[in-house]
């Protein structure tokens, strides 16, 4: 008993030691400059992944492709960071007027590392591309794809089965209520597609392709890291109707257009596309401008004019206006003005469901005003002094 | 403490010395030329170049600066003011095509356009222009390399192509193409003469499509025409294509054609006579823009930054003469003059706040300037408290520092470009950023406090511990400071970044630079409210704060990626190397056991 009390009475010397705070920090100042670093040759989504959405920064494969942990990476600094917090104010801190800037800045820390936890684990990003005079109902993951077969026997409304990229793996056999059943026989997050050359017998999957897919080539590529230059995943898939194989279909990204898969008094189309988030209500672009400073390249104003289109409740249909700084916050999602294409008749809105993006604004208000009550104390008392 | 014995002599001389550097510090000194023309007239006439309305003085200035890196022309013994260059190059090409305005020191791009590899840095349009095509050919070649794996020969050959573009687009901006006389008046009284005429058909195409080529190559507009309720902007291409095809004549393209054949002709009479018509037309029909135009032009004649410099750096010799002899005396008289100083640095920013209708802060240059400014208040706060030098002597160095590198980053052009759509906001620009800059001063200040400790004290003897126990406290209050203004900034850069781009926190090398800088503050004073630092540890580790900074001031900007890059600068990139490894050099200087230091603690 003792033995436990003398070891748990060590763990808390330790979490709340300030030796812990001054190790933390600096890793997160070196997690920050190599992250930054790494930015240059990986881009920021990439670079973030494995210096902060991580445990560790792991070493290159070694002794048969292990990879060992050589530094802690942003999640186990911050929880660190969040336990030592939480240890030196039980341990430290005592309740007194003097130490109010004090606490005041450590609880607004720990609430902010606790908000980017939540965000990180629960934001979510997309893309929402409207052509002007046109409205969209979704939005678009361009970091994710899926595998989507649409049913298009009602005139009325289309069916989709939506299969996540995460199941698109070769040998994946996914068996969908409509008898239908798809094999995965191949998957690239990135490829590029060329026309076939030869009708290699050395690939039969090949020569059972059907479809538009069966003159092009899927050559797989290296991961692109550059923001510009996304990855485009490609896939080759078998069909079969009750459990009778209709033929493969070879899809990518790049070729955004449903194929036609033939089954008697069914209208079914196949296709691979980016993941998407369907909204119960629409957007409609009514004008996008694009204003620059004359005699200049240079822009002064993007701005989408919007008309909100909700049937649930037509009282909130109205016109408004997403402007860079000004974005639109409807039914806890957020419409940014991000950027635009086609000689400015696309209008490109980023769209963020983020339901603890006031915890920021919180936390960091503690913190700066105990910081800010801390230190005029210490001036007073230091003027009291001299 | 005794009082030396001070004659009363010396002190009127320092009080006038004092008073005549402030009146020489406000001074306008406005273009003057001496055959005669009336240059400053010239000088204050607005045009509109990359958006922005500016007097002429402003364009001949910051081209000036692209092309040869200073604002003025040396030639033979004697310096041309930048508007009389300008004035030169758009009436009397043949002769400013002698000038030697392009600055060129790469000795490779030398061998290539055939010029001599010597100590002579400046070359004439002349000089480069036998090589023009060959030049053009290979600039095409460079551009298509990324600029990240250009060697510094390509990166110097396209700077070189890039300044003739400039002056050839310069020389084209106020050309006015001659008219037969009897032109204009068939045009408006018998289109039809002209249509049965071939010569004159032939003639008037010509005059259009040259009209259309200097409309197209304009580097800046300079003709105002009323439309239904204000006036805009044209080049004085398209004014004359208007002229041909519409038969609108806009009197400033008059006035210009008066001035340019005047200048010809070295009539000044007649120049200063047009000038004064355009003069009056001004004040008649755009008088609030021309009245901008006239305040910038005393602006730039006042040229407040470069006095700053000056004054900067005199402070620092009478700072370092008086730890030598007279230190009283040369103490106070530092501490006006850099009242002096600041106070034209101050007039200086109050300025560019007021024409161009931003906060401080927009661009690299503006943050230079505003960190030696807040900078030098802080420490003027300092001196005040503990009067002992140190802090006269940091404002001096950063102030100074600080002016030198706007002076370098001006060379880009005009300094108050407009601003992208997602800068564009007044509210972010004057919290976020000027916290953040605020930030930046602070931590200089700090690390320059660190600085002088640890020099005086290893080097010479004469750090006591009273000294010590003065420079410690201040720079710990600076940090302390710092650490609140680098936080709100960054917190205030994060609620931007949500309100703009829905992230509060996006990653983005400058937003990660300034975490830096917070998280290196957060260290130093948990570090010393520990106790595992004391008075030498705590200064060297503010030493190294400068290297934090510089990174994330400069650094980042270098690294070519993110929102907040602002262009690739290969020269900065050699002194911030050169910068940071003097601080690492101080700071192991630091290190040195206090056995080694000359001064005993």
């Amino acid at each position: 008993m003792a033995k436990i009390k003398f070891v748990g009475k060590e763990i808390f010397k330790f979490f709340s030691s300030l030796e812990l705070t001054l190790a933390a920090l600096s890793a997160l100042a070196l997690l920050v400059f190599l992250c930054t670093l790494g930015e240059v040759q990986l881009g920021v989504y990439d670079s973030v992944k494995i210096h902060f959405n991580s445990w560790f920064l792991y070493s290159r494969p070694i002794l048969g492709g292990y990879h060992i942990p050589l530094f802690p990476a942003g999640k186990l600094v911050g929880i660190v960071l969040i336990l030592n917090l939480l240890f030196a104010h039980f341990k430290r801190f005592t309740l007194s007027y003097k130490k109010i800037g004090l606490w005041l800045t450590h609880f607004g820390l720990i609430i902010l590392f606790v908000g980017q936890f939540l965000s990180g684990s629960f934001s979510r990003e997309s893309q929402m591309t409207i052509k002007e005079n046109s409205s969209k109902n979704y939005s678009e993951d361009p970091r994710h794809s899926e595998l989507d077969l649409i049913d298009a026997t009602n005139p009325k409304t289309d069916t989709v089965y939506s299969i996540p990229q995460k199941l698109l793996k070769p040998g994946q056999v996914i068996s969908l209520p409509n008898q239908i059943t798809l094999k995965i026989k191949h998957y690239a997050l990135n490829a590029a597609v060329d026309i076939r050359k030869n009708n290699d017998a050395a690939f039969p999957d090949y020569s059972l392709i059907q479809g538009p897919g069966k003159n092009l080539e899927i050559i797989d590529m290296p991961l692109s890291h550059d923001d510009n230059q996304p990855n485009m995943p490609a896939t080759l898939v078998q069909v079969s109707d009750h459990g009778k194989v209709l033929g493969n279909w070879q899809m990518s990204e790049i070729i955004p257009l449903p194929q036609g898969i033939p089954v008697k008094g069914k209208n079914l189309y196949i296709i691979l596309r980016p993941k998407r988030y369907y909204f119960p209500f629409s957007l409609f672009l009514k004008k996008f401008t694009h204003k620059i400073y004359p005699d200049t390249t240079i822009p002064s104003r993007f701005s989408s004019l919007i008309h909100i289109n909700d049937p649930a409740a037509p009282a909130e249909n109205r016109n408004t206006l997403i402007s860079m700084n000004h974005p639109l916050r409807f039914q806890g999602l957020t419409f940014y003005q991000a950027s635009y294409a086609q000689n400015n008749t696309v209008s490109i809105l980023q769209v963020v469901r983020n339901p603890s993006w006031t915890i920021p604004y919180i936390s960091s208000f503690l913190v700066a005003l105990g910081l800010i009550f801390h230190f005029l104390m210490r001036l007073k008392q230091a003027k009291f002094l001299s | 403490m005794k009082k030396e014995p001070q004659p009363l002599k010396s002190s009127v001389f320092f009080n006038l010395l004092v008073l005549g550097s402030l009146i020489w510090a406000f001074f306008p000194f406005f273009p003057h030329s001496h055959s005669g023309t009336d240059l400053t007239s010239f000088s204050r006439f607005p045009v509109l170049q990359e958006g922005r309305l500016k007097p002429l003085d402003t364009v001949a200035r910051s081209s000036l600066l692209i092309l040869s890196h200073k604002e003025k022309v040396s030639t033979q013994g004697q310096e041309l003011p930048a508007s009389q260059w300008l004035l030169d190059l758009v009436s009397r090409p043949e002769i400013a095509d002698l000038e030697k305005v392009f600055c060129i020191d790469n000795l490779d791009v030398l061998g290539f356009l055939n010029l001599p590899q010597t100590a002579q840095r400046y070359f004439s349009f002349n000089q480069i222009g036998p090589s023009w095509d060959r030049l053009e050919k290979k600039a095409d070649a460079i551009e298509k390399i990324p600029a990240k794996s250009r060697s510094s020969f390509e990166s110097a050959l396209l700077e070189v192509e890039e300044q003739m573009v400039v002056y050839q687009r310069l020389k084209f901006s106020l050309e006015i193409p001659e008219l037969p006389d009897s032109l204009p008046n068939l045009l408006l009284k018998n289109p039809r003469a002209i249509a049965q005429n071939k010569r004159l058909q032939k003639e008037l195409s010509d005059i259009l499509a040259r009209s259309n080529f200097i409309d197209q190559s304009a580097y800046f507009w300079a003709i105002p025409i009323s439309s239904e309720t204000s006036y805009s902007w044209i080049s004085s291409g398209k004014a004359i294509s208007q002229l041909l095809t519409q038969g609108t004549l806009s009197q400033p393209l008059l006035f210009y054609h008066q001035m340019e054949d005047a200048r010809k002709n070295s009539d000044p009479s007649t120049f200063n006579a047009a000038a004064n018509s355009y003069h009056k037309w001004l004040q008649k029909n755009l008088p609030s823009q021309y009245r901008w135009s006239r305040y910038e032009e005393f602006f730039n004649a006042v040229s407040p930054f470069w006095k700053g410099i000056v004054l900067y750096f005199l402070v620092f010799l009478s700072l370092a003469t008086s730890w030598v002899i007279w230190p009283e005396r040369l103490t106070q008289f530092a501490m006006r003059l850099l009242l002096v100083a600041w106070s034209v640095h101050s007039f200086g920013i109050l300025c560019r706040i007021v024409i161009q209708g931003r906060p401080p802060v927009t661009n690299l240059y503006s943050s230079a300037v505003f960190i030696g400014w807040v900078a030098v208040l802080l420490c003027w706060i300092l001196e005040r408290k503990f009067p002992k030098g140190f802090a006269a002597m940091t404002a001096s160095i950063i102030g100074f520092t600080t002016l030198i590198i706007a002076h370098h980053l001006a060379m880009t052009g005009d300094t108050m470009e407009m601003m992208r759509a997602v800068l564009n906001s007044n509210f972010w620009l004057s919290t976020h950023v000027s916290s953040i800059t605020i930030g930046y001063a602070s931590t200089f200040v700090a690390g320059t406090l660190g600085i002088l400790y640890i020099l005086k004290g290893v080097l010479t003897p004469s750090l006591d511990k009273e000294a010590a126990k003065a420079l410690v406290q201040m720079t710990y209050g600076i940090i302390c400071f710092s650490l609140l203004f680098s936080f709100v900034g960054t917190v205030l850069g994060g609620i931007w970044a949500d309100q703009s781009w829905g992230r509060f926190w996006g990653w983005d090398p400058k937003e990660n630079g300034a975490l830096l800088i917070v998280l290196w503050n957060a260290i130093i004073l948990h570090a010393r409210w520990g106790g595992f630092v004391r008075e030498r540890g705590f200064m060297v580790m503010a030493v190294l704060g400068n290297i934090i900074t510089s990174l994330s001031w400069f650094g980042v900007n270098m690294l070519g990626i993110g929102l907040h890059s602002y262009g690739w600068m290969d020269k900065a990139f050699f002194w911030l190397s050169i910068f940071i490894l003097s601080q690492l050099a101080i700071a192991a200087l630091g290190g040195l056991p206090l056995p080694y230091w000359k001064s005993k603690l």
